[in-house]
This record gives C-alpha cells, sequence and structure tokens, in this order.
C-alpha cells in the first residue's frame, strides 16, 4: 500500500503540492490527472525519493520513502524516454535488468519482449527506433524485474492510438501482480482508471472511480469536472 | 556487481563510438608528433658574426660547432636583417654584445646559449689567470714575513707555517681551458621538446580524459538515464564507481599509447623507470575522469562543458612545471598545490629528467591520490541530486 500523508512541497517560492493526503489502492489502476504543471511529476518524483517532500510522511509498504531498498518493489518510467540509445533494445533491457540484481531467463526476456512487441528489433540500436517503439520498450524496462508497484509518468503521451489501446491492455493486464499509479493530462485516457484523482490548485480536489465522480458532480464527462472546479473557485 | 555491469555497457558504448576513441587515441598522438617536429632540432648550424672579438672565444664557439665570421665593422641589425648570419657578438672595453633577432625566442635558444658559454668560458679563464697572479703575489708575501720571522728571538716564534697553505691553494683544481658545460639533468643535445614532453604526456592524458568523461556524464544527465538508473536500487557510490572504472580502463589504455608513443616513436629519453611514468600518469587520468565527472553537474550543454577548458585545464599548464613556480607572483605559488597538473607535471620531470626513484615522488602521488578520495566523495553527494538516498 502506498500511503500519502499531508504533503507539501515548494520550489523556493512556489508551492507545488499543498498537504495532499492519499491512500493507493491495490491492484488497481489509479490515475492522477490534471493540467500540464500542476505538479503530477513532481508528486511522483516525492513518491520515489528522487525529491524531497517539504512536509507530510509517505510510506510504501509501511516504509518510509526515501528508502533505496524500496526501489526494488517500484518500477518507474519517467516522463521522457530515458534509454541509452546506442544500445540496442536488448541491451537497454538486460543493463537494468541488472540493476536490480535480478539474473533473469532468456525465456523471461523473450516474453517481455514479445509482450511489447519488439522482438524483431531486438538487435537495433535504440536510436533508430520510432517514437512509439521507445514508449513500448520504456515500458518492458518498468516491469522486467516483476515489480509490486508500478509509477508510470505519462506513459501514453505521444503515441498513436493503436499503440495506446495496445498498451491500455496491458497495463489492465499487469493489475493482477501489481498496484498501478499513473499521471496523465489527456482527459479520455481517465475514464479507463479504475481510481483516479483531480489535481487542482496544488490539491486533489476531487477522488473515486471515474464513474463515481461524474456522478457527485453530475457531468457527462471528466473536463466538465475540471470545468466545474474551476468554478467553484 | 551493478558496478561490475556499468562498466561493461561504458565499454560497449566507447567502442561503438568512433569518434572518441578517435579523440582519446589519435589526437594526442597527432598533437605530440606535431610538436616534436615543431620544435627545432638543437644540431641545426647556428652562424655568429663576430666584430673585435678575443680569438679565444672564437675558438670555443667553433669548439662548439658554431659557424663563426669575423667582421669588422657592420651595422648588426641591418646585417642581421639580410639574414647574414643568426647573431652578432661584440667586444668593447669588455663589454659583450649580443645582438639578436628575437623574433623567435625558441630560434634563438642556441645562439644565446653557445655564445654566453664562449664568453663565460674565456671570463673564468682570465678569473683562473687573475687567482694564479694573486697566489703568487701572497706566495711571495709570506716568504716575506718568513724572513721577518726568523729574525724575532726563537722564543717569540709563533708555531706558524703559512707557507704550505697558500701552495694548496694555488692548484685551485681550474685548468685552463678545461672549463666544460656540466648539464645537471640531460645533455646539450637536450631541446625544448625533451623538456615539455613529460608534461605534455601529462596534459594530455589529464585533458582528454576529463573531457570525455566530462561529455558521457553530461550525456547521461540530459537524456535521463542517469535519473532512471538512480530509480533503480543501485548505490551511488557503486555507479560512481561504475563510471570511474569503465572510463579508467580507456584512461588507462590512453595512458599506455601515450608513454610508449614517446617513448619508442618519438625517442623520449627517460632517465627514471617508465612504471612510474605509468603510475603518475594513471593516477591523473583517475583525477581528470573525478573532475570531469563532477564539473558535468554544473553544466547543460556540451558547450557549457567546452567552457571549462579556459578555467579549468588552461591555468593548469602554467603550474604544470614548464614555468618556475618561484617566480611567480607570490598569490600565484599559493594557486600551485590545488592543482592536480602541477603535482603531476613535476613529478613527471623528476622522473623523466632526474631519473628520481618511487620513493622520492610519494609525496606527489599521494596528493593526486588524495584528489581522487575527494572528488569521488563530491560525485557521490552530487548524485543526490536525483535520489535522497
Ligand atoms: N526542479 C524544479 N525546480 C523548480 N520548479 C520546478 C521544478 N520541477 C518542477 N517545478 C515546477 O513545479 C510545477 C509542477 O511541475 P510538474 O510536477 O512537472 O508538473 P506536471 O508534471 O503536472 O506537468 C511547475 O510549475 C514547474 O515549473
Ligand atoms: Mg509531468
Amino acid at each position: 500500500m502506498i500511503h500519502l500523508k499531508n504533503i507539501s512541497k515548494r520550489f523556493g517560492k512556489q508551492t507545488v503540492l499543498h498537504d495532499i493526503s492519499v491512500e493507493i489502492a491495490p491492484n488497481q489502476i489509479t490515475g492522477l490527472l490534471g493540467p500540464s504543471g500542476s505538479g503530477k511529476t513532481t508528486l511522483i518524483k516525492c513518491l520515489m525519493g528522487m525529491e524531497k517532500y517539504d512536509a507530510g510522511l509517505i510510506t510504501i509498504n509501511d516504509v518510509t520513502v526515501p528508502n533505496r531498498k524500496l526501489l526494488n518493489k517500484i518500477g518507474y518510467m519517467a516522463q521522457s524516454d530515458s534509454l541509452y540509445h546506442d544500445l540496442t533494445g536488448k541491451e537497454n533491457i538486460e543493463l537494468f535488468a541488472h540493476m536490480y540484481g535480478k539474473r533473469i531467463s532468456k525465456k523471461h526476456t523473450q516474453a517481455i519482449l514479445d509482450l511489447v512487441q519488439l522482438d524483431q528489433d531486438k538487435h537495433k540500436l535504440v536510436e533508430h527506433y520510432s517514437g512509439g517503439m521507445k514508449r513500448r520498450l520504456s515500458l518492458a524496462i518498468t516491469f522486467i524485474h516483476q515489480p509490486e508497484f508500478l509509477i508510470l509518468d505519462e506513459p501514453t503521451v505521444g503515441i498513436d492510438p493503436v499503440l495506446k489501446m495496445n498498451i491500455w491492455e496491458q497495463l489492465h493486464a499487469l493489475k493482477e501482480s501489481s498496484t498501478l499509479f499513473i499521471t496523465t493530462h489527456i482527459m479520455d485516457e481517465a475514464m479507463k482508471c479504475d481510481q483516479l484523482l483531480l489535481m487542482k490548485n496544488q490539491r486533489i480536489a476531487a477522488s473515486g472511480s471515474p464513474q463515481e465522480i461524474l456522478e457527485t458532480y453530475g457531468v457527462s464527462d471528466i473536463d466538465q469536472v475540471f470545468l466545474k472546479l474551476e468554478g467553484e473557485k | 556487481m551493478r558496478t561490475l555491469f556499468i562498466i561493461k555497457r561504458i565499454c560497449k558504448q566507447v567502442l561503438r563510438d568512433k569518434r572518441t576513441l578517435a579523440l582519446l587515441f589519435l589526437a594526442p598522438i597527432f598533437v605530440i608528433t606535431l610538436l616534436n617536429y615543431i620544435f627545432p632540432d638543437p644540431d641545426d648550424e647556428v652562424t655568429i658574426a663576430t666584430v673585435h672579438v678575443d680569438p679565444d672565444i672564437i675558438s670555443v664557439l667553433e669548439e662548439n660547432q658554431v659557424i663563426v665570421q669575423e667582421e669588422t665593422d657592420i651595422d648588426p641589425k641591418a646585417y642581421l636583417e639580410a639574414g647574414h648570419a643568426n647573431g652578432v657578438l661584440e667586444e668593447k672595453d669588455g663589454e659583450w654584445t649580443l645582438t639578436i633577432v628575437n623574433d623567435n625566442p625558441i630560434n634563438e635558444g642556441p645562439i644565446l646559449q653557445k655564445s654566453t658559454q664562449a664568453v663565460m668560458e674565456h671570463n673564468i679563464n682570465e678569473l683562473v689567470d687573475h687567482i694564479d697572479e694573486a697566489v703568487t703575489k701572497m706566495n711571495e708575501f709570506s716568504a716575506g714575513i718568513e724572513d721577518v720571522l726568523t729574525q724575532l728571538p726563537p722564543e717569540m716564534q709563533p708555531d706558524l707555517d703559512t707557507a704550505p697553505d697558500l701552495q694548496t691553494d694555488t692548484e685551485l683544481g681550474i685548468e685552463e681551458e678545461a672549463l666544460t658545460v656540466d648539464y645537471v639533468y640531460g645533455d646539450d643535445r637536450y631541446s625544448f621538446f625533451n623538456i615539455i614532453n613529460p608534461i605534455l604526456v601529462s596534459f594530455f592524458v589529464f585533458f582528454f580524459v576529463f573531457l570525455i568523461a566530462g561529455m558521457a556524464m553530461l550525456k547521461e544527465r540530459s537524456s535521463g538515464t542517469l535519473e532512471k538508473l538512480l530509480s533503480t536500487p543501485i548505490r551511488k557510490s557503486e555507479l560512481v564507481f561504475g563510471y570511474l572504472f569503465g572510463y579508467g580502463i580507456f584512461a588507462v589504455l590512453q595512458t599506455a599509447v601515450i608513454i610508449l608513443f614517446s617513448i619508442y616513436i618519438l625517442d623520449m629519453e627517460v632517465a627514471g623507470s617508465i612504471i612510474d611514468m605509468f603510475i603518475i600518469n594513471i593516477l591523473l587520468s583517475f583525477v581528470a575522469l573525478g573532475l570531469g565527472l563532477l564539473l558535468s553537474t554544473f553544466v547543460r550543454s556540451e558547450f557549457q562543458m567546452m567552457q571549462f577548458i579556459p578555467l579549468i585545464i588552461v591555468p593548469q599548464i602554467f603550474f604544470s612545471g614548464m614555468l618556475k613556480i618561484e617566480s611567480m607572483e607570490e598569490w600565484l605559488q599559493w594557486l600551485a598545490p590545488f592543482m592536480p597538473l602541477y603535482h603531476a607535471g613535476n613529478a613527471m620531470l623528476d622522473v623523466v629528467l632526474k631519473g628520481f626513484q618511487l620513493s622520492e615522488i610519494t609525496a606527489s602521488l599521494l596528493i593526486l591520490v588524495l584528489f581522487i578520495v575527494i572528488f569521488v566523495t563530491l560525485n557521490i553527494l552530487g548524485l543526490r541530486r536525483y535520489r535522497k538516498v
């Protein structure tokens, strides 16, 4: 379980996160939805121990973040593709697998390559990959060590609709063994999540399943929730 | 374990990058070769025109393979500019004047050296003559005293034996025409290249390793892979040691190539041991690695990395042993110990020119080790920027 209790974070004078308290339910996809610049990436970096939070407490399985060993249980995908362009796809996968100290079998590597449909291109240098291929490779690397938690920062940004569908299917398949925490600023993706957290003005303005949120605000899509939230102010 | 995989990855990347390989191995060889041929050969002919110069001096010059043209009445400036000689040496009332064009200090080195040597030999020979004269006079004088003393009553005669002392003094050990210039280190065939080459070896090791480590780390930061690596449970120290040894392998290879090339192809003479040269430069290359990795923290682009060259690299050349630290401004002398190249350059001169043993350069080596420890620690701490544990 991931617990965030009264988290605040500021960069200099700018408050980015204000008193955020959230519980992330296991074996579900929790989506953090908010416009660009609302602080989604910052929240995720606090969760990963990459950024210091100024107040509050984050625990993962009752261990206080930051903690290096916790990272064994987490698969992380940054907003930008963080791949070695001068290595092949397969070499990238193997390198990061070794970082988790896992001696992964050839079979497992192969299964993962098949899953993200990169088997054909595994010996190509990543610099010759298309944008979509890089995203898929990044995704594959996040679950190479079969982590308990998957934390993905805008995993589907900038890829074509077919591939997006494909990735969402994979994410739902991963739910069985993992807890997923995903950020997005694309409203129609929100409906694919099991739980939603809506970020507005450095806080969580609404939370619940997509259906619950729509009912509470009496609207038919998430865009309108944000408009209503805007109006409330 | 993780360190090993980081090292393996770096090797793969460097071997695939032909430009980096060329920069590591061919560029230093190219520059060192160029320098070897740029500096004039000390065996080149030197012509000096002499005006009213003592034949003694002319013969000394000729002994030193200088071509002498005896002139009587010339305008040195016009004479030199017409290219008749490399220098004009004149004597007037015991004063010596050497006129040279002075448009190229390196070329003028041999003329200056050879004519001052000739003049000095002459003067010292004269001095020896004067001393002889003085001694003879003193001998006469003491003989006079003895005469006086013998005329005193026996009980008053002091127990003095002056003559023998003076006798030994006349044998000053300087024979006429026996002045030879002794070089404490090396010999008169040393060109400027011989002296600066050991320093250059160190300089190139430092410069290229610094640049490549800095650039590679910069790429790692800007591509997000550093952050990604730190999202795995790798220790920050494992990562830093991975970089250090990964690039260290190539730094060691580069050092070996530069040293062996200088010795076997360019005939650099090494008075001390080659092993000691390796030790100095391998330590230095690790200092450069640590510094390059560290400074990449403060830059956003390759261009900004280049801006460190005039700031961090170039000033170190001045302190590397090419120039005399003792003759610098006092506040500048203070800076020297903070520069890795100061320690490495001077240790190289000690080993290559003076033939020092390992035990005589330990202090410099320990300081280099200290630099490595400091830079590695700072690098590990610096990674806190990407992960708080
Ligand atoms: N390292 C940083 N230093 C200063 N300000 C930052 C830093 N990182 C993010 N910010 C600011 O925090 C705010 C939230 O950024 P971010 O978390 O990236 O938003 P999002 O991921 O939702 O687009 C932005 O205004 C951004 O400018
Ligand atoms: Mg973001």
